[in-house]
C-alpha cells in the first residue's frame, strides 16, 4: 500500500514539476519574442480560452449550452468602461464592479428560465443576448451604436494602458491562471459534483437532494462574472468597444476553443485556445490576401474534422491516447489513473 | 495513407515558406491596407482596393515614387475592431508597411489608427466618415489623418442641397422629415439634421426609424404620409432603402424631394432592384462617373474592371495620390518626415504629375478647425460631397450645380 502511495506522489511531483516548467516557459516567452504581432497573438489565446473556460463551466461541466456569453462579455465591458468613462473609477476597482454588476443582471435574468431545460436555455441565452445589445444600440447612456472608447494617455498600471504588449501579456496570463485555479476548484467541490450530476440527469439530482436550480444560478454568474473580467480586459485591451462586440458570432467564439479541446475537461479550453486561435491568426495572415475568407474555410474544415474524428476534443482523445501512456510511464515515472483511482479509495477507507 | 498524407502536409508547408522567401525584392514602398475582404462588407472592401490597386499601376508604370515601386500589402478586418488590431500589427511588425490605409467601418479604423500612432506609421482614411474619429479625445492621434468629409458634412450639404433646390423648382423646402435605420448610421444622421436645421430654417416634422432588415415599413411610411414634409432625409441598408421606396409606391405616396445619405441608395442593386421607381431618388455621392473631373478616370478605370468607379474607389484612389506626394516632399518613408508632409500638403486643382483631384472639391488640406462648436484635428476641410439623383436610371450629378449640367427633376416621380 505505501509503495503504491509513494509511487503516486512522485508522480504527483513530477507532474508538478512539468506543469511549472510549462508555466515557466510562458513567463519567459516574453523576454525572448519581441514581436508585438506574436505577443498579440498570446494576449488573444489567453482572453479567449479564459472566457471558454466561463462557457466551459456552464456548457462543458453543467451541460447547459449557453450562446449568450458574448453579451456577459459586452457587458462587463461597457460596465468598466463607463464606470472609467463617466464615474471616473480607477480601472481595476471598476473592473470588480462590472464583475458583480454583471453576476446580479445574469442571475436575475436566469432566474425564472432555469425552468426551461436543454435546447430551450440555448434559445434563451441567444435572445438574452440579442436584447441586451439592441437595449444598448438604443440607450444614449451606452453611446448608442457607436460604441465607447477609453481615454488615451500615457503608460500606467494605475490605469491599466500600455503601449506595450508585455503588461497586457503577463496580466493577461495571471487572470488565465487564476480563473483556471477557480474551476479546478469548483470541479473538486461539492459545486462541482453537483453540476456534473444535473447534466448527467436533472431529475435524478434533485431526489437526490441536490437543488438543481439553484446550482444552475450559481454556474450562471459565476460564468457571467468571469466572462465579464474577459470583458474588462478586452476593453482595456483593445481600448474601444461599439455593441458588434455582442453578435451571435462572438458567443460562438467563445464556444470553440472549449470544444476543440474537449469541454469534458477543465483544461479543455486551454488547449483548443492554444491550437485553434494561432491557427486561425496564422491562416488569415498567410492567405487572405491571395484568396480572402480561405482562411475562415479552413478554420471551418479543422473544426469538422475534429468534430467528426474527436467528438471528445482534443484531450478527450489524449486521455486514451498512446501519447499519454508514454508521457506517463518514460517521463512523469508511472502511475496514471488507475492507480490514483486505487489509492484514492485506500484514502477513504483509511479514513474510515 | 497516414504516410501520404503527412508526406503532402508537409510539401504544402515547405511550399509555402518558399513563396514567403522568394518575395524579397528591391525594397519597394510599402502600402498597408485593412479593409473587410471576407464577411457582409467584403463587397464594400473590393471597391476599395480595386480604387488602391488603379493607382498603384498609375504610379508605378510612371516610375513609381523617389524611384521606387509601390507595392501594396492586404490586410482582412472581416468587421471586428479586434482582427482590425492584430492585422495592423502584423502588418506595421512583421510586413513593415510604410503607411497604412483604412478602414471601412469607423470603429475598426478608430483601433487601427491607434496602432499607427503607436508604432509612428502615418495612415490616411479614405472612407471613415464618423466625426469623432477627429474630436478633440484623439488630438493626440498624430499620425491619423482624414481625406472624406464628416458625416455632419454629408448632412449639412443634403440641407444646402434642399435649400438651393428652390433656384431650379421655384418652390421652397420648409419642412423636412427623416426617414432612417435605428442603427449607428441613422443615429448619426439624426444627430447631424439637429446640428444644422436651425441654420438653414428648416423645421424637422417628423422622425421615423425602423430596425435594419425590416419586412414592412408601411406604418412608418404612413407616419411619413401624415406629416406630409417638403422633403425627406433618408439613410438605409440596401434591402431597406429598395423596401422604402416599395412601400411609397404601394402607398401612393409620393415625397417631393427625397435626399439619401448614400449606403444602401447609392449600391448597385438598388436601381437594378427598383428599375423606373427609383426615378427621382437623389443621394450624397462622393463621386459619380459624370463629374467634370472623373470622367476621364472612369473610362479607364471601368476599361479596367468592366464597372464604373463609384465614391470608395475614387476616394481611395486619391490617398495612394496623396501618399506619393508627401513621400516625395518628405524625400523618405520614415514616418515621422511623411506625416509632417502629408500635415504641411495643399494640393490646389491637381496632384504633380497627377490628374486633376477627382472628387467634388478642388483643394486637399489636412487642418486643425472647429466645427459646430467642436474643435477637430487633421481632417481634410476642403473636402464636400455632390448630390445625384436618378434620371432614366442612371445617377446624374445634381449639385453642385457647377459641377454639372442636369437639372434637378422635381417632383420626384418615383416611376
Amino acid at each position: 500500500m505505501s509503495e503504491k502511495r509513494k509511487a503516486v506522489r512522485t508522480y504527483h511531483r513530477n507532474l508538478a514539476i512539468m506543469l511549472g516548467i510549462m508555466l515557466l516557459i510562458f513567463v519567459c516567452i516574453p523576454l525572448f519574442v519581441k514581436s508585438p504581432y506574436i505577443m498579440n497573438i498570446f494576449v488573444l489565446v489567453f482572453y479567449m480560452s479564459t472566457l471558454s473556460m466561463a462557457w466551459n463551466l456552464l456548457g462543458g461541466m453543467t451541460g447547459q449550452n449557453s450562446l449568450g456569453h458574448a453579451a456577459y462579455m459586452g457587458l462587463g465591458a461597457y460596465a468598466s468602461c463607463l464606470l472609467i468613462t463617466k464615474a471616473g473609477i480607477n480601472p481595476w476597482f471598476s473592473a470588480i464592479l462590472g464583475m458583480v454588476i454583471v453576476g446580479l443582471v445574469a442571475g436575475i435574468i436566469f432566474y425564472p428560465c432555469f425552468i426551461l431545460r436543454g435546447p430551450y436555455f440555448t434559445l434563451v441565452s441567444i435572445a438574452f443576448g440579442e436584447a441586451l445589445r439592441q437595449f444598448i444600440i438604443n440607450s444614449t447612456f451606452f453611446g448608442r451604436a457607436s460604441g465607447v472608447g477609453l481615454p488615451f494617455g500615457r503608460d500606467s498600471w494605475l490605469n491599466f494602458r500600455f503601449g506595450s504588449k508585455i503588461p497586457y501579456y503577463y496580466v493577461g496570463l495571471a487572470m488565465l491562471l487564476l480563473v483556471y485555479l477557480l474551476m479546478k476548484k469548483i470541479e473538486r467541490s461539492k459545486m462541482g459534483y453537483a453540476l456534473r450530476t444535473i447534466r448527467e440527469d436533472e431529475d435524478a439530482a434533485a431526489a437526490i437532494g441536490i437543488n438543481p436550480t439553484r446550482y444552475k444560478i450559481m454556474a450562471v454568474v459565476v460564468s457571467a462574472m468571469v466572462a465579464a473580467l474577459v470583458g474588462f480586459f478586452y476593453a482595456s485591451y483593445i481600448r474601444y468597444i461599439d455593441p458588434e462586440l455582442m453578435i451571435l458570432s462572438k458567443s460562438t467564439e467563445s464556444v470553440l476553443p472549449a470544444v476543440v479541446g474537449g469541454a469534458a475537461f477543465v483544461e479543455g479550453p486551454l488547449v483548443g485556445g492554444l491550437i485553434m486561435i494561432p491557427l486561425s491568426e496564422f491562416l488569415r495572415a498567410k492567405y487572405s490576401s491571395i484568396l480572402p475568407g480561405i482562411n475562415m474555410l479552413m478554420y471551418a474544415v479543422v473544426l469538422l474534422v475534429v468534430i467528426r474524428f474527436r467528438p471528445t476534443g482534443i484531450l478527450g482523445w489524449y486521455m486514451h491516447s498512446r501519447v499519454k501512456t508514454f508521457i506517463d510511464t518514460k517521463i512523469l515515472l508511472k502511475p496514471p489513473v488507475e492507480v490514483l483511482e486505487e489509492v484514492e479509495l485506500a484514502k477513504m477507507s483509511g479514513k474510515e | 495513407m497516414k504516410k501520404l498524407i503527412s508526406i503532402l502536409s508537409i510539401i504544402a508547408v515547405l511550399a509555402t515558406l518558399v513563396v514567403g522567401l522568394a518575395v524579397a525584392d528591391e525594397a519597394p514602398i510599402k502600402i498597408g491596407t485593412i479593409y473587410a475582404m471576407s464577411g457582409g462588407n467584403a463587397a464594400i472592401g473590393e471597391n476599395i482596393l480595386r480604387g488602391i490597386d488603379f493607382a498603384v499601376a498609375e504610379i508605378n508604370a510612371k516610375g513609381g515614387v523617389n524611384g521606387r515601386m509601390l507595392e501594396v500589402v492586404r490586410g482582412d478586418h472581416a468587421g471586428d475592431p479586434a482582427q482590425g488590431k492584430s492585422e495592423a500589427e502584423r502588418l506595421i511588425t512583421q510586413e513593415h508597411v510604410d503607411v497604412m490605409m483604412g478602414c471601412h467601418m469607423s470603429t475598426v479604423t478608430e483601433v487601427v489608427a491607434q496602432v499607427c500612432t503607436q508604432y509612428g506609421v502615418p495612415m490616411i482614411t479614405a472612407i471613415s466618415t464618423l466625426d469623432r474619429l477627429s474630436d478633440p479625445d484623439h488630438e493626440a492621434m498624430d499620425y491619423f489623418f482624414r481625406l472624406c468629409p464628416l458625416n455632419s458634412v454629408y448632412v449639412e450639404d443634403m440641407l444646402k442641397y434642399l435649400k438651393d433646390t428652390a433656384t431650379q423648382t421655384g418652390e421652397e423646402v420648409k419642412t423636412i422629415a427623416i426617414f432612417t435605420d435605428r442603427a449607428a448610421i441613422g443615429q448619426e444622421l439624426i444627430r447631424c439634421v439637429d446640428l444644422f436645421k436651425e441654420k438653414y430654417g428648416f423645421e424637422l416634422v417628423a422622425t421615423v426609424d425602423y430596425s435594419s432588415n425590416a419586412t414592412d415599413l408601411s406604418a412608418q411610411v404612413l407616419a411619413l404620409k401624415k406629416a406630409n414634409p417638403d422633403a425627406v432625409l433618408c439613410d438605409s441598408y440596401i434591402g431597406d432603402a429598395t423596401l422604402f421606396v416599395q412601400t411609397l409606391k404601394a402607398q401612393n405616396y409620393t415625397p417631393k424631394l427625397i435626399v439619401a445619405k448614400a449606403n444602401g441608395f447609392t449600391d448597385p442593386a438598388f436601381i437594378g432592384n427598383l428599375k423606373n421607381l427609383a426615378n427621382g431618388v437623389a443621394s450624397v455621392v462622393e463621386f459619380n462617373p459624370d463629374l467634370i473631373n472623373g470622367m476621364e478616370i472612369n473610362e479607364e478605370f471601368k476599361a479596367q474592371y468592366g464597372v464604373n468607379m463609384n465614391g470608395h474607389s475614387a476616394e481611395s484612389y486619391t490617398v495612394v495620390w496623396i501618399f506619393k506626394t508627401a513621400i516625395e516632399a518628405a524625400g523618405s518613408t520614415d514616418g515621422a518626415a511623411v506625416r509632417d508632409a502629408i500635415a504641411a500638403l495643399d494640393i490646389q486643382g491637381e496632384f504633380p504629375g497627377g490628374r486633376k483631384i477627382i472628387l467634388p472639391y478642388d483643394r486637399i488640406h489636412f487642418e486643425n478647425y472647429d466645427l459646430a462648436g467642436v474643435q477637430h484635428y487633421r481632417d481634410n476641410t476642403s473636402a464636400s460631397v455632390a448630390i445625384a439623383q436618378v434620371q432614366d436610371g442612371e445617377w446624374k450629378t445634381v449639385w453642385p450645380f457647377d459641377f454639372t449640367e442636369t437639372k434637378v427633376l422635381y417632383p420626384a416621380p418615383l416611376q
